[in-house]
């Protein structure tokens, strides 16, 4: 008899095993938990952009019925830190800063002096009900001294602009360099041809479906406090509440994340309430709870992009790329969040030259204070920003020497005989055939299609103009090796763990140190110990999101959690199928490689018949009555997993895009793409992350932004004012994937969360722009509304070709 | 987030509805509840009591007779676009709600609640311009009639002032030979129009268009017939529309905002004109 192998569950469609209770309603999420004795929180916030506190009046808020304490900065003070900021750019030399006067201009939990944003915490309210402490919180009094605000970097960088932070001069947070600029700058001298482009990657809102929440609990007998609300990096979070905030053994912190609806980037981010609730429930005596409001998410909760970009390209007039120069200014908001300097520097400078062989390449990042809400991720952040710089200045290139812009792509970009591949500014490509899916990405657009050219002049009938484009990106993922997190300035180790039991009654658990947020850790997790063990995805249960469970895991962001988090459990499911294998060996009697695995059942080769299943020889294991020497009873084992480097996802899009003569409306009515993240782990997720992203990316390249007055008034602070991306103005999506393995980790898998994102925004606009190549526009700014498209028409025809740009 | 208190009723009858709003101050109608529970939630407005509109039958109902349709204030904005009646005569008023929200908004919304906020950027009222509607109110002093753009003008602060509350519309009934449409540009966020126009025009003979009613909203600072527009159009030529409808708003009339500029706005009055003009042209019985 042969071996009977089993089906790979890792590649395959499952079904995620989540969905049965979040489409029926049954999950539970921070705001539907109650505890016993509970009491509500409510913060205010500042209502100004900048300004003094001169003085809080609480007196009639503290009488006001039901309320239990009112709180200001005053009553902390001693009791807790600033929020820290663990990713603080510029190098080995400034990491491991003494907190918190190592992180220069660090955001008190409670405003002491001033107030820096409009979403600034100034005081809570803790009482019976949410109502009363809202009611309470009206009658609380700030007399406040409004400043001069400041709210786009390059104007905060200036002498005599207003100041935010007494100890941060000129408001420079961080300037970093990567590549060689002189290099850069002498290509630029020296080149035949050369573009370039001012372009401001516009703010952007997390918008989440749930917005954030927070329960904090202590428990007087054993000293420990729980904190249960949305963190998508619990274990990390434990860590930093601990050490650097509250100043509380880390054995008497534990927090349990619940169901979490969606983040984007925003819930591994410190905020105020954090630490609150926790402080608060000792205090009282009380559980404490705090939900936000989407008003909330949008004023208080860490925004994305927001970079103001000018980008050099220099080229031959045959289409060869010799140089790149990119000088950001990154805008932070008023305070350094926790990892929102490091995104805002390392993510968009090293990320400049994407999927190019470029022989000079120099990008400059200057992160700003402003008078806006902090600056943090939003999916693809960094990488989302430099795509589109990199991708709107080849598309100027191509155009300025007259060639097809897919040909001077392709004879530029990096070939697979070239990786490993050292982009110049820091990021070491792993793997990918980038031409051939730029290629295919082409073809797909193309297929079932006339020619260019007469379906232009098909729609030109319609009183539309048609227009193409096609972009290659590509993404790095997979955070981080630990060791080199750290030369980028991060305070923490970036590994991740998993403990995997085989129960003495067969089934197994699989406790991880990732925590997901819609991305089906229970499901794609699973798979991967189920198909190492050879066993039912059912009889695999999946646990997270506790710190009672897994040993550590840094989180989910940053479309690390199943190269890295994954890696962790395959490496235990190995470990335990090895201890297996010994333990069945010793019964068998027989040497260990003589023993077959199979199925989830060992046997001597060629003995089928005495086949065990992994249930009885963990039963025995867990007896420990005849174990082999050495060997510890019980089948349970821990794993920590740190990647060698970081792994890069690369793709392809390629849209078609029709505009409207009449009001300057974008229409995509053709989006494909190519996509690739290495080996997949559930297929079905991969491309559910896939079309998620890409419409997270047409939402920013179509209808988002955030916009502020010049006193700091976000007047985007709702979603009747803000617009998301809708189904209904969402087109098909043919997506396809590609298949490079990594070599940066066992499963091959590379980051999938993000990689939708980083080329939509730029895709389209280079569509929009090339169906509008005869009103000589060359650049339309983000977000393309009707509007915005359709004055470049109007100052094009009034003006003259090339009137256009706006 | 939690509304501050207010106490509740829910009145059998129209009389006892309005004897509830004069009771005590900030006491306010509720209808389908969409601009009100969020104006709450939000604490932006003051509210002592509201009054629930739900279990006054005779509100819900939508009567047709030879003189017009009676369509009462608690009608939901779904019961009316799919009122057969309205449906062949008023193309305006099932374009108008047709464009609002979404499937949900319109099963709870009711086109009494629409004319509450009749002076913001409204859907609703711009085809209730053209229809020539007008809207039955009851107060203390028992009903009257107001016409829409009385209504517009005192918004729904003059109702409240007064404890009035509105319990119906009456659109008169539409000769043969008449049709209407609207045309509108969505605000992405909240489907509000940016710019809405609502035509109704008088029967076609060689290629001609006869009377025209046009009416804008979203554009202007509150929807408003634009009365040069129509004697600019009137008897036209249906082939030469699209050209002369230029210039229909002055840019100066119409509003600028985080949204869209002024310039904008008037150039899609045109846009828009033309295309409900056209909508409203193909609902015509064929000429002869």
């Amino acid at each position: 008899m042969t071996d009977m192998t089993p089906p790979r569950m890792l590649g395959s469609r499952q079904k995620r095993v989540e969905d049965p209770a979040f489409l029926q309603g049954t999950a539970r999420f921070t705001a539907d938990l109650s505890l016993p004795g509970m009491a509500h929180m409510v913060i205010l916030r500042s209502q100004h952009g900048h300004a003094k506190i001169l003085n809080i009046d609480t007196t009639a808020a503290a009488q006001s019925p039901g309320v239990v304490r009112v709180v200001t900065a005053k009553d902390i003070a001693g009791h807790m830190m600033p929020l820290p900021c663990i990713w603080i750019p510029g190098g080995a030399e400034s990491h491991f800063p003494s907190h918190p006067f190592g992180v220069p201009g660090a955001g008190p939990v409670l405003a002491t002096d001033k107030v820096r944003y409009i979403g600034d915490p100034v005081a809570v309210v803790v009482a019976e009900t949410e109502r009363q402490a809202l009611d309470a919180m009206e009658k609380i009094r700030v007399d406040y001294e409004v400043l001069p605000a400041v709210t786009t970097p390059r104007e905060a960088l200036k002498d005599g602009a207003p100041q935010l932070h007494d100890e941060v001069k000129n408001n420079l947070n961080a300037y970093c360099a990567y590549g060689d600029k002189t290099a850069a700058e002498k290509a630029i001298a020296e080149g035949d041809i050369v573009v370039e482009l001012d372009t401001y990657n516009q703010r952007t809102i997390n918008n989440p479906l749930e917005p954030r929440g927070a329960i904090g609990e202590f428990d007087k007998e054993t000293g420990e406090y729980v904190f249960r609300g949305t963190s998508q990096s619990p274990h990390d979070h434990r860590l930093l509440l601990a050490l650097m905030v509250l100043g509380i053994p880390y054995n008497k912190l534990r927090i349990i994340s619940p169901n979490i609806g969606g983040s984007f980037g925003t819930k591994g981010y410190l905020y105020a309430d954090m630490p609150l609730v926790l402080w608060l429930a000792k205090e009282l005596g009380r559980p404490v709870k705090w939900i936000d409001t989407r008003s909330g998410m949008m004023r208080s909760t860490v925004q994305g992009r927001d970079q103001w970009m000018h980008g050099q390209l220099a080229g031959t007039a045959d289409g060869r790329i010799t140089g790149l120069k990119m000088v950001a200014h990154a805008n932070l908001g008023a305070y350094p969040s926790t990892i929102g300097p490091g995104v805002a520097t390392a993510m968009v400078g090293r990320s400049i030259p994407s999927v190019y062989d470029i022989p000079a390449v120099s990008a400059e990042v200057y992160a700003a204070f402003t008078n806006v809400v902090p600056l943090g991720a939003q999916r693809g952040s960094g990488r989302a920003e430099a795509t589109f710089m990199i991708e709107r200045l080849v598309e100027l290139y191509a155009r300025k020497i007259g060639m097809d812009p897919a040909e001077v792509r392709l004879k530029n970009m990096v070939r697979p005989d070239q990786m490993p591949f050292d982009n110049r500014v820091g990021w070491l490509y792993d793997s990918g055939d980038y031409p051939a899916t730029f290629r295919r990405a082409l073809t797909m657009a193309m297929a079932g299609h006339n020619e260019l050219g007469q379906m232009k002049a098909e729609a030109r009938a319609r009183g539309k103009y048609l227009g193409f484009a096609a972009v290659p990106f590509v993404a790095v993922s997979g955070v981080g090796p630990s060791p080199r997190m750290a030369k980028e300035g991060m305070l923490g180790g970036t590994w991740e763990s998993c403990n995997l039991k085989v129960y003495p009654t067969g089934e197994i658990c699989v406790m991880i140190g990732s925590k997901p947020h819609g991305q089906g850790h229970e499901t794609s997790f699973g798979q991967i110990a189920a198909d190492e063990l050879g066993v039912p995805l059912s009889s695999v249960q999946v646990l997270h999101s506790d710190t009672k469970r897994a040993t550590f895991g840094q989180g989910s962001y940053g479309s690390r959690s199943f190269s890295v988090g994954g890696a962790a459990v395959l490496k235990a499911a190995q470990m335990a199928k090895k201890k297996a294998i010994e333990m069945a060996a010793h019964g068998f009697k027989i040497p260990v490689e003589d023993v077959v695995y199979t199925n989830g059942r060992m046997y001597p080769k060629g003995h089928p018949e005495k086949a065990r299943g992994l249930q009885d020889v963990a039963l025995n294991m867990w007896y420990g009555w005849d174990l082999p020497a050495g060997m510890e009873p019980n089948l349970d084992v821990t794993t920590v997993y740190d990647p060698p480097d970081f792994n890069y996802p690369h793709g392809s899009q390629a849209v078609i895009v029709e505009v409207d003569e009449n009001t300057g409306k974008v229409e995509i009515v053709r989006y494909v793409g190519v996509h690739d993240a290495g080996v997949p782990g559930n297929v079905m997720i991969l491309e559910g992350q896939v079309h998620g992203g890409i419409v997270h990316g047409m939402g920013q390249a179509l209808w988002e932004g955030a916009q502020f007055t010049d006193d700091g008034t976000l007047l985007t602070s709702t979603l009747s004012n803000y617009p998301l991306p809708r189904a209904s103005n969402i087109p098909h999506l043919d997506v396809e994937m590609s298949v490079s393995p990594t070599p940066n980790g066992p499963l091959g898998a590379k980051g999938a969360g993000e990689i939708g994102t980083v080329g939509a925004p730029v895709v389209i606009a280079n569509a929009v722009c090339d169906a509008l190549a005869e009103f000589g526009i060359s650049h339309i700014e983000m977000p393309l509304t009707p509007e915005k498209v359709w004055q470049a028409m109007q100052n094009s025809k009034r003006f003259g070709a090339g009137g256009g740009a706006i | 987030m939690s509304s501050r208190s207010f106490d509740y009723a829910a009145p059998k009858s129209v009389a006892d509805a309005v004897a509830l709003l004069g009771q005590t101050p900030d006491t306010l109608p509720l209808a389908g509840g969409h601009e009100l529970l969020t104006q709450l939630r939000l604490r932006q407005i003051p509210a002592s009591r509201l009054v629930d509109l739900r279990n006054i039958p005779a509100l819900r109902s939508i009567d047709s007779n030879a003189a017009g349709t009676m369509i009462g204030a608690m009608a939901r904005l779904a019961e009316i676009a799919a009122n057969a009646k309205l449906q062949g005569s008023t193309g305006a008023l099932v374009d108008a709600i047709a464009s609002v929200g979404d499937v949900q908004t319109r099963n709870m919304a009711t086109i009494g609640g629409s004319l509450a906020s009749a002076d913001g950027a409204n859907d609703v009222v711009a085809a209730l311009l053209v229809l020539e509607a007008q809207v039955e109110v009851s107060g203390p002093r028992g009903m009257r009639l107001v016409t829409v753009p009385d209504l517009i003008a005192g918004g729904g602060a003059a109702l409240r002032a007064a404890n009035e509350l509105i319990v119906g519309v009456q659109v008169p009934e539409v000769p043969t030979g008449v049709a209407s449409a609207y045309a509108k540009f969505k605000n992405p966020a909240n489907s509000y129009p940016i710019c809405g126009v609502a035509v109704a025009v008088g029967h076609n003979t060689n290629g001609n268009i006869g009377q025209i009613r046009i009416a804008v909203t979203g554009a202007t600072k509150a929807a408003k017939r634009l009365t040069s527009a129509e004697a600019a159009l009137a008897g036209k030529a249906i082939a030469d529309i699209k050209s002369l409808a230029t210039g229909l708003l002055s840019p100066a009339e119409a509003v600028t905002d985080m949204f869209a500029s002024a310039d904008y706005r008037a150039h899609l009055v045109d846009v828009l004109a033309a295309e409900a003009i056209a909508a409203a042209v193909a609902r015509l019985p064929a000429a002869g």
